[in-house]
């Protein structure tokens, strides 16, 4: 569910459809802009607040929405 | 055409961090430094722990003439490092932590003097090279040294730091500065904007940039705080907020990061920014349609300046404040006036002055122009140059922008002489970015143009020709996330199978530019 949701967040700000839960935002052509636009759509849409150093560092799809579930299970 | 600041009188060895000690000794209980909202630290705390740093660098041979590397998160183990480099008598060169490590590499074989670089625990393991002085694991070693500053004279002509710049032959250009430039920048500042100890300012820029070596010492200098936003990468969402909780006056910070900050405040995320006193926007022409709904809020108390400069002439030559945004909207903001002890002149290819309103290569002449280059390439050497003017030698600096005076005499920058452009605050050299391209064994040449994108910000894109067969898009920006900071590193890589030439047989940019516009004529985006 919340991989699905930043999956689309992704595909949005990224402009791409074809890309796996595992690939580098950054070999995608992401920048730190995108990334915060992504910051920005996942305090709305899931209500938490991702520091941007989390979002460099949890770089995959897979990754980040592995560290939001577990942000979402503490609270 | 000549713009001419005020003059102004400045000590006789203007030294930037003895303002700085005097503010402790003075007043040794105010706060000096925020770190989140967690961390506080005195000016005699600080102050102190810097004497030790300096003491300690003194013993390794540290003095005028030498530069350390400092290597850090905005921490206050930063602070502590720069002002111990600068009390040891010796300049500091920031090395960006979010660069990759050949890019570091690569800038610390420029900076040839550099041995000692300081560093953090977060920040070692990033810095290929050098011998690392690791500040949270020295502490033991820094304790019995002594907290008074050791008796280092410096002079106005050392150097106080080195930034490196994007060359464009892929090397970068080690640009230095020196006290007596800083010194009158930082007096400009505080005299012209009345700063004060109630000036306090968050520090939200990359490290490298000279924006972020100006955003550092200034509220120090005034006997200010100076508020680090605890973020590797730049954060809006946490600076807003840091800059609302702990209650900052003023924001440095490209007018990109900017439009971030003021479309938050603008969605509802409260009234922060309309609170400050001051932000300095600078580093690239400011859009003044991203930010002009905000700045024409109701009670809206924030001054902005759009400031100009170049890294060779200590950062700011002139300032404008805005207030006209019509004119702002209709046309662009205007760079302004000279800074204390400058001299703005708009001179043709011959270095002769051009008449009103013309365009001509903006040069700098005054206290900020700095002493040059780190080892120089001719061509970069020739870019300082001494004139004749009215029988008196004068030493210019020409920066590469072009530019005019308006009616209202205040400086217009409208461009380039050569290939170098800025991107989110970030000055690139198309010929650095080109240099990285061109190493991927699947690329036979690579054209970099900037672009605007469609929000009307600027983006590279680059152009690429195959060597043999499809170029694999992601391999190629692998190759180059480790070769550039990320900043440089194209939005769009688009393969072509040629590049339009002119009749010269060079590549024809504007052609380029219509055909990368419209993704069309076969391209394929990687």
């Amino acid at each position: 569910m919340i991989e699905q949701t930043i999956h689309e967040i992704w595909g949005r700000e990224l402009k791409l459809s074809d890309f796996s839960d595992h690939d580098d935002f950054f070999a995608l052509g992401g920048h730190s802009l995108i990334m915060t636009e992504i910051q920005k759509a996942i305090a709305e849409k899931l209500g938490v607040e991702v520091p941007m150093d989390e979002l460099f560092r949890q770089n995959t799809v897979h990754k980040i929405s592995t560290h939001i579930g577990s942000l979402l299970a503490v609270s | 055409m000549v713009l001419c600041g005020q003059n102004v009188q400045l000590p006789a060895e203007p030294a930037v961090h003895a303002v700085v000690g005097s503010h402790a000794s003075r007043h040794p209980d105010r706060i000096a430094l925020t770190h989140g909202t967690g961390e506080l630290w005195s000016y005699g705390r600080l102050d102190a722990r810097a004497n030790q740093f300096a003491h300690f660098l003194r013993l390794q041979g540290v003095g005028r003439g030498s530069i350390v590397g400092v290597c850090a998160d905005r921490t206050p183990e930063l602070m502590i490092a720069i002002l111990g480099v600068l009390k040891a008598g010796a300049a500091y060169a920031p090395l960006d932590p979010t660069y990759p490590e050949d890019r570091l590499r690569l800038m610390i074989s420029r900076l040839a003097r550099m041995d000692l670089i300081a560093v953090t625990p977060e920040t070692r393991e990033l810095v290929p090279g050098g011998h690392l002085l690791d500040l949270v694991e020295l502490g033991p070693r820094l304790d019995p040294l002594p907290v008074t500053a050791p008796e280092v004279r410096t002079r106005g002509d050392d150097l106080c730091y080195v930034v490196c710049t994007s060359g464009s032959t892929g090397t970068p250009k080690a640009v230095t500065v020196d006290h007596r430039g800083w010194y009158n920048l930082l007096n400009w500042l505080c005299t012209e904007y009345r700063l004060g100890p109630g000036s306090g300012g968050m520090v939200i820029s990359p490290l490298g940039f000279d924006i972020t070596q100006r955003a550092l010492m200034l509220p120090l200098f005034a006997g200010a705080a100076v508020h680090l936003l605890p973020s590797r990468h730049f954060d809006p969402r946490l600076a807003y907020r840091l800059i609302g909780e702990l209650g900052a006056r003023a924001v440095h910070c490209a007018p990109s990061a900017f439009y971030l900050l003021a479309e938050h405040e603008m969605a509802g995320g409260g009234e922060v920014l309309r609170e400050l006193d001051r932000v300095f926007l600078g580093g690239e022409p400011p859009a003044a349609s991203r930010f002009a709904d905000w700045a024409r809020l109701p009670g809206n108390r924030a001054t902005l300046a759009n400031v100009y400069g170049v890294a060779e002439c200590t950062d700011i030559s002139t300032a404008h404040v805005l207030s006209d945004y019509e004119s702002y909207l209709a046309g662009s903001v205007p760079a302004g006036r000279p800074i204390h002890n400058t001299r703005v002149l708009v001179l043709d290819d011959g270095l002769a002055e051009v008449i009103d309103g013309e365009v001509g290569e903006i040069c700098v002449a005054g206290t900020g122009v700095g002493p040059g280059y780190l080892d120089p390439a001719p061509e970069d050497e020739a870019r300082f140059v001494t004139v004749e003017r009215d029988g008196v030698p004068v030493r210019l600096h020409r920066t590469g922008d072009r530019g005019y005076v308006s009616a209202t005499s205040e400086l217009m920058v409208v461009g380039r002489v050569d290939a170098q452009v800025k991107v989110r605050g970030m000055r690139i050299d198309l010929g650095d970015v080109e240099t990285a391209i061109r190493r991927h064994p699947g690329v036979r040449d690579a054209a970099v143009l900037a672009l605007p994108d469609a929000r009307g910000q600027t983006e590279l894109v680059a152009a690429v020709l195959p060597a043999n067969g499809p170029i694999e898009g992601r391999g190629l920006r692998g190759d180059l996330l480790r070769a550039l900071p990320k900043g440089m590193i194209p939005q769009r890589l688009v393969e072509v199978a040629e590049f339009p030439l002119s009749p010269h047989g060079k590549v024809d940019r504007r052609a380029l530019a219509r055909r990368l516009r419209h993704d069309g004529d076969g391209a394929r985006v990687l």
